[in-house]
Formats: C-alpha cells, structure tokens, sequence
C-alpha cells in the first residue's frame, strides 16, 4: 500500500494540464453516451468530475486499495452487463474505467503521459462505434489538444503559449499526413480477424430481422440511417423493380414468420430471361451476415454465397463498411418445379388460426381455382374495402390475421404481407414472405442509390405453375387515397410523394441532405471500405504489385523520400532562419536608414552604429540611440515576459514614431 | 555513458569552453515513454486489423507520423545549438560553487535543456533551462579536490517536444579548472609580527597606528580588541591597523608544524584570505617555493595558486 500522497506534488503547470486533461478525457468520454450502456459513460464521466472537484478544492486522492477495489467492482460490473471481458463493448468499457481510476493517482509526470496515452487510445477507439467525417474530425481536435498537452508537459521553465501550442499541434498533424497516406495506402490489409470479434448481438444495429412481427418493421420507418448504397453500371433499375431481399420466411406459428429451421441449404434454381444488371453494393456495418441483393441475385460475390430463398450470406459478420460487386437477373424464372417438401413447406399454416381468413380463401377458390385469378381477388379486396396503410397501426387481438383483415384493416407493410400470404395458402397457392428494402433515393450528384432504414418492407412471393416464385406486393394495393402521408416508403406508393408539392425549404433541406450523403457515400466507399480486394484494385490502377514483400518495399521508398523531403525543407528553413520580434523591429528600422546610405558594417553592433549615425545624421541621433538601446535591452536583457512585452511595445512604438516623421 | 565516451571520445574532444552541437556530437534514442507510445500504436494496429477499421488505421498511422516527426523535433531542439562554459573566478576545494553556462541560440528558441555532469555516481544537480533568447543558465559544479581538476564530461540531455525520444550530446571539455585548498573553518592565530621588523612590534599598539574600529574576527589576536569601546556595545569590537606600507607579514609553512600537510594548505589558505580582506601586506612561504611579499588581487591569485599546486599537484 502507498503513501497517501499530497494533491500538491504536482507543480502549479503540471495542475493546469491535468486540468485540461480533464476536460479532454470527459470530451473524449461525452460521444460513448449514445454507443453503450448509460451507466458506464455516466459513472467514467462522474468520476472525472469527481477527480476535477478533487484538484479544484486541492483535496487529498483517495488511497490506493480504495482504487483497486473500485476497479474490481468496475470489472465486475462490466462482466455482469456483458458477460465478457473483452469484445468491442466490454473492453471499451473496461478502458474507460481504468483511465477515469487512473486519473485519482497522479503523483508524477509520468502519470500524466500515462492518461494521455490512455486519452489517445480512447479517442481512437471510438472508431469502432462510428468513422463517420464528423467523427474524424472531433478524434482529430481532440488529438491535436492531448498532443498540445504532451508538448507543454515536456517544455521545461518558459513553455511556449497555448496559442503557439495550438498552431505548432495542428502543423504536427499535417506533417504526419504523408505518412499516414502512404502507410494507409499501402500497409497490407489482411481478411477476416486475427482473434475473433464476439459478435455484437446486443448491440446489433437496428435493420430488418430474420422474424417478422406486427411492429417489426413500422418500427424502423422513422429511421433514417443509412442500409446501403449502390451504384448501377447502366441505367438504374425502374422504381417499381428496386426490391432488395435480405430475409425469406416460410414459417408462420399464428403470429411470427420465420425461416423453417429445416430450410434447404440449397438456394433455389434461377433462369434469368431479361436483363442482367451489374452494380455495386456498399453496406454500413449491421452486425449481421445477409447482405441485401436486388431481385433476383444471380451469383455470390467472393467470401458471400446464396441459400435457401435465394438470399446472400457474408461469410463474415458485416461489423464495417463493407463493398460487394453483385449482379441480378430483371426478369427470371425461379424454382421453375417445386419439390413435394418445399411445397408442403409453402404451404403451412399454423391449425386452428386465421379461420375467418381460411374460409375467405376457400370461398375465393371455389368461385375460381386458378391461382393467379385467387391472386388478383385479395389484391382486389385489399383495394376495394377500407384498408388503410398506415405508420401507426392500432395494436391488433386475438387472431391476428382475422382481426386485421375483418375489424381493424389498417396496417403497416408486415400485416399486408402475412394476412396475404395466410391467405394465399389458405387457398393452395406455395407463398412465402420475402423481408427487405424496397425503393431508394436516387443521388444525382454522384449518381446512386441511397437506401435507408426506413425503406425496410415486407412483401410476398407465391409460387406459379410454369412461372415459379413471383413477387407480390399486396401493400401496394392499397387505394391511394387511404395511404397516411407519413409512411410514403414504399414503392407501390412512392409515386404519391412526387404527386405532393414539396415546399421551397423542403426542397433546399432535401438537396443539402443528398449533397452531404454524396460526400459521406464517397467517403465511405473510399476510405472506410478501403480492404484487401480495394486496396488490391488500387495498386493495380497505380501501376504497383501487391503482395507482402512488394508493399513492405514500396513502404521503405516511401519512408526514405520522406526523410530526403524533410531533410531538404529543413535545410531551407535554417538558411532563412526567422528573426525574433524585436530584430524584424530593428531590420525595419534599418532599412529607412539605408535609404539615407547608411549601413551597419557586419562588425558593427547596434550602439556603435547608432553612434555612427548620430554623427552622420544629427536629426536622427536621438532617435537611433533610443532605438538601439531599446534594441539591445529586449533583445539581450532578459527579465520576465512582461517586461519583455514591455520593452517590446517601446521599441515598436519607437520605430513607428520614426516612420511618421518621414 | 562512458562507453560512449570510450567509443567516440577521441573525436568529441572540446579544446577551449565553447563548443557548438552538431550531428556528430548528438546522440538520440527512444525513451522509455517513447516505447510505450511504440506499443500502444502496435496494441492500435492489432486491433485495426482484427476489426478491419480503416480509421483506426489511419489514426495508428497518424499518431505514428506524429511520434516520428517529434524524432527530428527532439533532434533539432539541441542542433546547432552553442554552450560556451564561464568557470567562476575563484573556486575552493569541497565548496558549493556553480559556472555558468551561456547557451546561444541561431534564433530558434530551445525548450527543456537539461545539464548535467556526466558522473559515475548518481546525478547530483541538474539544470532545466529554456533558451528563448541567448541566455545564461547556472550550474552547480560537483565538489572538487585541490588542484588542477578536470571538468567531468557535460551531459546536455533533452526530451522536448513529447518526450518520446531522448537526444544527448556529451561535451569532454579539456579544460582544466583550478582549485585552491578549501579554507580552514578554524584556525590558529595569524601570524601579526612581522618576522624581520622586530622594531615595529611595540608601534602596532601606539595609537597612532589606530585607524578605526570593526566586528571582531576569529582570527584577531586578543591584544587587538578593543576592551573599553566593546563594553559600549552590544558586540565584540577590534581595533582596526593601518598597516603601513613597510609593514608585512609571512605566512609560513613552518610555522603550522604540528598539522598534517592539507590541514597546513587549509589554514594558509585561510590566512591569505583573511590577510587579503584586511588589507595586509603578506608573503607566502611553502618548503620549496615562496612569493615575496605584496597586496592586491593579482598577488592573492598567485598565493591561492601556489597552495593550490603544493605537492606536485598539475
């Protein structure tokens, strides 16, 4: 155990950095709030507070085994919320304790750099969370003001200001861009992880499910974050044909669909017929392997295959900004024959449920028994009675699928898509539903499209005769009229949105909007999608081999030609080596005097010259010799900076004084 | 750091106190908090790499370039830079004293310079300064014996500007500084009679030889103090001579029989000074060598200098 240590082995600079350093550590903390648990944010930031209170008030720290015991607690909290020690969550957790624990026992300047290093280190790992711009350049600030810090720490008696601090911080960073870019560039990115990352199932990132519930998808239509963009090589599809698949649920236990836990692996039988279309796929992380592909996806990229619903699979958790090059068939035939088990399959219910429905669908059979007839009637039923679509459906009871299609009849996309597919099975027709996007914005800066959370949708596949799995979006036979303005994401109702006048500031609000996506897109598909297949392509499109061996070597050059150009600017620099404050007074001084022809011999000192010329020019000698002797004391007489400052300000006002007598 | 010398000494030799810092003389190698900002960039790139985080790539890099730019700064911050030695005028033997140093600058200002004397032993003082301007630091110099000394290699040391880095240089200066005995505490009376002039002896009582009165000095002989004016005040007053201009007195080796030959060297030493602060005419008479008698700074230095030189000491 150690001594109980004095609040003041600190010098007077050293409390005013760790001060500062406070303020860094909760800046540093203060973005975390939104990415874990409340409480751990919360109880760093309170003892930061605390710590800032303690210096404040020059209160003793608490003894060490008060520390150590607070850190256990502290790990014993996080493995209770996470179950882990490590992982992204738990250890940033973990960092956060120990660097507000850490701030309680400072004694020396070498716990100082310690909660530096650990601010550096926190600043960089909240890069886990977010790489967005604005992200970058908070971590960026905060950087340049902990390196702010660390200079002064190291500066000695007569530190520079923080101005100076300031401006020489933000000229560090651009000295280190060269390097960050060509280690950027060329530092080998490798595929998969080095130890594994648990994955992030409580913290996944809100999207669409592999279930489908009342409510699971109205509750993402607020959402505006970004699912993926994706850039068309050609024409962008038409916008009754943007579909994304991500889920395809066959299961229905009266209330939830989801994938039959006996789906076949294999990903069903696609004969395109139309167009094949090529683009490209940038997904945000989502925490999650299905990769959202537009109908109907022809192959798996690499390291990605299809399975059963023809769906894509990452092989790999999508925790990062991810790129995919995918292809899809416009028109296709899927599944041209249904094997007896995945008909049986398509064509479950659930007994006792959806009796209502049931007989609505046999009803509808025995009138026509040809499926695409069976179709068109509760597409035409949807239509035709008070069905509304709506953001905010009132909860349903009971039956589920009785209640929505017989009393309630307002529904968000999901209550469309499992009341039609209850009963289109009902009827004897294979259904399935298919959860995904539908629609998009379309960027024309930089020509993609932009899909959101909020374009998450629910729509149905029933299975034809001759034209195998076809896509029906029952949503979008909802009249027009009884869309709720609120909930106009869906393609089948997209077209009413640009029917609507759209005010002036809407407008402007939406062209900014889209520029800033432009921007972020870019970013995204450059930089924070940058991996081994990226960086594989740009070395090639620059003329380099990738490999190992080679990159190592081109980073060598790098490093060598950056020595040799900050060897040359250095020279430069020195053969103009900049004056101090009162010899740029002096040469300026100097300079009116040499239009009179008189120069200071290089032996010559300021007095003497000031005597010189007194004797040539009589008008000046007062003021040569004052400004020589003011001269000479700021330059050479030393004292505090505010005497400095002193004598600084009487030799400017000196020299100007001079100026206006000419 | 003496293999360092050993290695480069030869070329790192200073003839005369001024020297000017260029590559050949710098040294610089990462410091321990260098290291561990080394290993927290290894933990960041460990962890870019598992997660495939690009930003933490480039802020792994970023924070790398920073680091090896603060190299060059660390470098820059002693290149160029020159320190001339001013030694102070007297030096005496076990007693505190400091030269100063004078670092001149070409304009750049230097931050957290630290001085200090390259001794086997643990460091004892160091010096922090900055150089703004041209300025001049204080040195406290090590306890030194008497005798011609050798100034113990000076070790200019910095870690400005993050602290990553440590550049030094090593300055062997071969100039040689000399220490004069370390004056004695207590001493025996100083020698008042003038050998040689028997007949002033009676006459440095006589009143008129009275040239005022001053505090009473140890080394005063009991017959100088001034009874009667002492009783009037609150300290011990002695009579102040005026010596006059035949007056002298020696100071002899030989009149110390009985100490060994340092304690002899300490209490002539002493002797001078005092002589000197009295304003005496005084000689110095060792076994070999002797100075005649005299006054004046120039005559103390040569009296110092010969006590300090005694015994074949160079």
């Amino acid at each position: 155990m150690k001594r109980r240590a004095p609040a003041s082995s600190l010098t007077p600079d050293q409390r005013m950095i760790f001060a500062l350093l406070l303020a860094a550590q909760a800046a540093t903390v203060a973005p975390l709030l939104v990415e874990l648990p409340l409480w751990v944010p919360g109880i760093t930031l309170f003892l930061i507070g605390l710590r800032a209170l303690f210096l404040w008030r020059n209160r003793p720290t608490p003894r060490s085994w008060v520390l150590v015991l607070l850190g256990i607690g502290a790990a014993a909290a996080v493995l209770a919320q996470f179950h882990s020690l490590n992982g992204r969550d738990a250890g940033v957790s973990m960092l956060l304790f120990a660097a507000a624990l850490k701030s309680f026992e400072i004694r020396s300047r070498r716990d100082l750099i310690v909660v530096i290093y650990l601010a550096y280190l926190l600043a960089v790992a909240h890069f886990l969370f977010d790489q967005s711009i604005p992200w970058v350049l908070y971590a960026l600030a905060l950087i340049v003001f902990v390196t702010m810090l660390l200079t002064r720490l190291h500066a000695g008696p007569q530190p520079p200001g923080w101005r100076s601090l300031g401006y020489v911080g933000l000229l560090r960073i651009l000295a280190a861009i060269p390097l960050t870019l060509l280690l950027f560039a060329l530092f080998p990115r490798i595929e998969g992880p080095l130890w594994g990352r648990p994955a992030q199932s409580q913290n996944a990132v809100t999207g669409i499910t592999n279930q489908l519930t009342p409510g699971s998808i109205a509750r993402l239509a607020t959402s505006q974050a970004v699912a993926f963009r994706a850039t068309f090589t050609g024409a962008p599809p038409a916008h009754d044909a943007r579909y994304w698949r991500v889920y395809v649920m066959d299961h229905f236990n009266g209330r939830r669909w989801v994938q039959s836990p006996s789906a076949r692996p294999h990903p069903g039988n696609l004969q395109p017929t139309g167009q094949i279309r090529h683009y490209s796929l940038l997904m945000q992380a989502s925490d999650r392997h299905a990769i959202p592909a537009l109908d109907m996806p022809l192959q798996a990229p690499a390291r990605a295959r299809l399975e059963a619903g023809h769906v894509l699979r990452a092989n790999n958790l999508i925790d990062g900004t991810r790129e995919f090059a995918l292809s899809a068939a416009s028109h296709y035939v899927l599944d041209s024959t249904l094997a007896p088990g995945a008909r049986r399959a398509a064509l479950q219910l659930p007994p006792g449920v959806a009796l209502q429905a049931r007989a609505l669908a046999e009803r509808w059979r025995a009138a026509d028994p040809a499926p695409q007839a069976i179709v068109n009637r509760a597409l035409a039923y949807f239509h035709d009675h008070a069905f509304y679509y709506t953001l905010r459906p009132p909860p349903l009871h009971g039956d589920i699928t009785d209640d929505f299609l017989f009393k309630v009849r307002r529904g968000f996309c999901e209550q469309y898509a499992s009341a039609f597919a209850v009963l289109m099975r009902a009827a004897g027709i294979p259904t399935r539903i298919v959860a995904g996007y539908a629609g998009g914005e379309w960027n024309p800066v930089l020509h993609y499209l932009l899909v959101r959370q909020a374009n998450a949708h629910a729509w149905v596949e029933v299975w034809l005769q001759g034209r195998g799995w076809v896509r029906i979006d029952p949503t979008s036979a909802v009249a027009a009229s009884r869309v709720q303005r609120s909930a106009a994401n869906s393609p089948g109702v997209a077209t009413i949105g640009e029917g609507l006048h759209i005010g002036f500031v809407q407008h402007w609000f939406n062209t900014l909007s889209m520029s800033w996506d432009s921007v972020e897109y870019f970013w995204n598909l450059t930089i924070v999608a940058f991996g081994p297949q990226q960086q594989r392509a740009f070395l090639q499109r620059i003329g380099l081999q990738s490999g190992g061996i080679a990159q190592a070597l081109y980073i060598a050059i790098g490093i060598a030609v950056l020595m040799l150009l900050g060897l040359g600017i250095d020279l430069l620099r020195r053969s103009a080596a900049p004056a101090d404050a009162p010899t740029r007074l002096y040469r300026r001084h100097l300079r009116r005097l040499a239009r009179s022809g008189l120069r200071p011999a290089p032996s010559e000192g300021a007095l003497d010259f000031a005597e010189r010329v007194a004797a040539q020019l009589p008008q000046e000698a007062e003021h040569a010799r004052r400004i020589a002797a003011l001269y000479t004391q700021a330059r050479y007489a030393g004292g505090d900076t505010k005497r400095q400052t002193h004598r600084l300000r009487q030799l400017m006002q000196a020299v100007r004084e001079t100026r206006k007598s000419d | 750091m003496n293999w360092l010398l050993r290695w480069a000494g030869p070329r790192l030799a200073i003839a005369g106190n001024r020297v000017c810092l260029d590559r050949r003389r710098l040294f610089i190698l990462p410091s321990g908090a260098g290291l561990a900002y080394a290993a927290l960039l290894v933990v960041l790139l460990l962890f870019a790499m598992n997660y495939n985080n690009n930003m933490m790539f480039a802020f792994t890099f970023l924070l790398g370039g920073i680091g090896a730019n603060a190299m060059w700064q660390t470098h820059r911050n002693l290149l160029g830079l020159c320190v001339s030695l001013l030694p102070p005028a007297e030096l005496f033997a076990d007693h505190p004293a400091s030269l100063q140093v004078l670092i001149n600058t070409d304009g750049r200002p230097r931050r957290a310079l630290e001085f200090v004397w390259d001794l086997p032993r643990a460091a004892p003082d160091s010096v922090l300064a900055s150089a703004i301007e041209d300025a001049p630091a204080d040195l406290p110099l090590p306890r030194m014996r008497r005798g011609l000394q050798a100034l113990p290699p000076l070790r200019i040391t910095t870690r400005y500007p993050l602290g990553l880095f440590r550049a030094w240089s090593l300055l062997p200066y071969t100039t040689r500084l000399l220490v004069y005995p370390k004056p004695a505490a207590q001493t025996p009376p100083m020698p008042t009679a003038p050998t040689g002039s028997g007949e002033h002896r009676g006459h440095s009582e006589q009143e008129d030889d009275f040239d005022g009165l001053r505090p009473y000095r140890s080394s005063d002989p009991p017959r100088r103090i001034a009874w009667r004016a002492s009783a009037r005040s609150d300290e011990l007053l002695s009579k102040s001579l005026h010596g006059r201009a035949a007056e002298h007195i020696w100071l002899d080796w030989q009149a110390l029989a009985g100490h060994d030959s340092e304690t002899r060297l300490s209490i002539l030493c002493r002797w001078v000074l005092d002589a000197d602060r009295h304003g005496l005419r005084y000689g110095l008479r060792l076994p070999q060598r002797s100075v005649e008698p005299a006054q004046g700074l120039a005559h103390r230095h040569a009296c110092l200098r010969l006590l300090a030189l005694h015994g074949g000491i160079e």
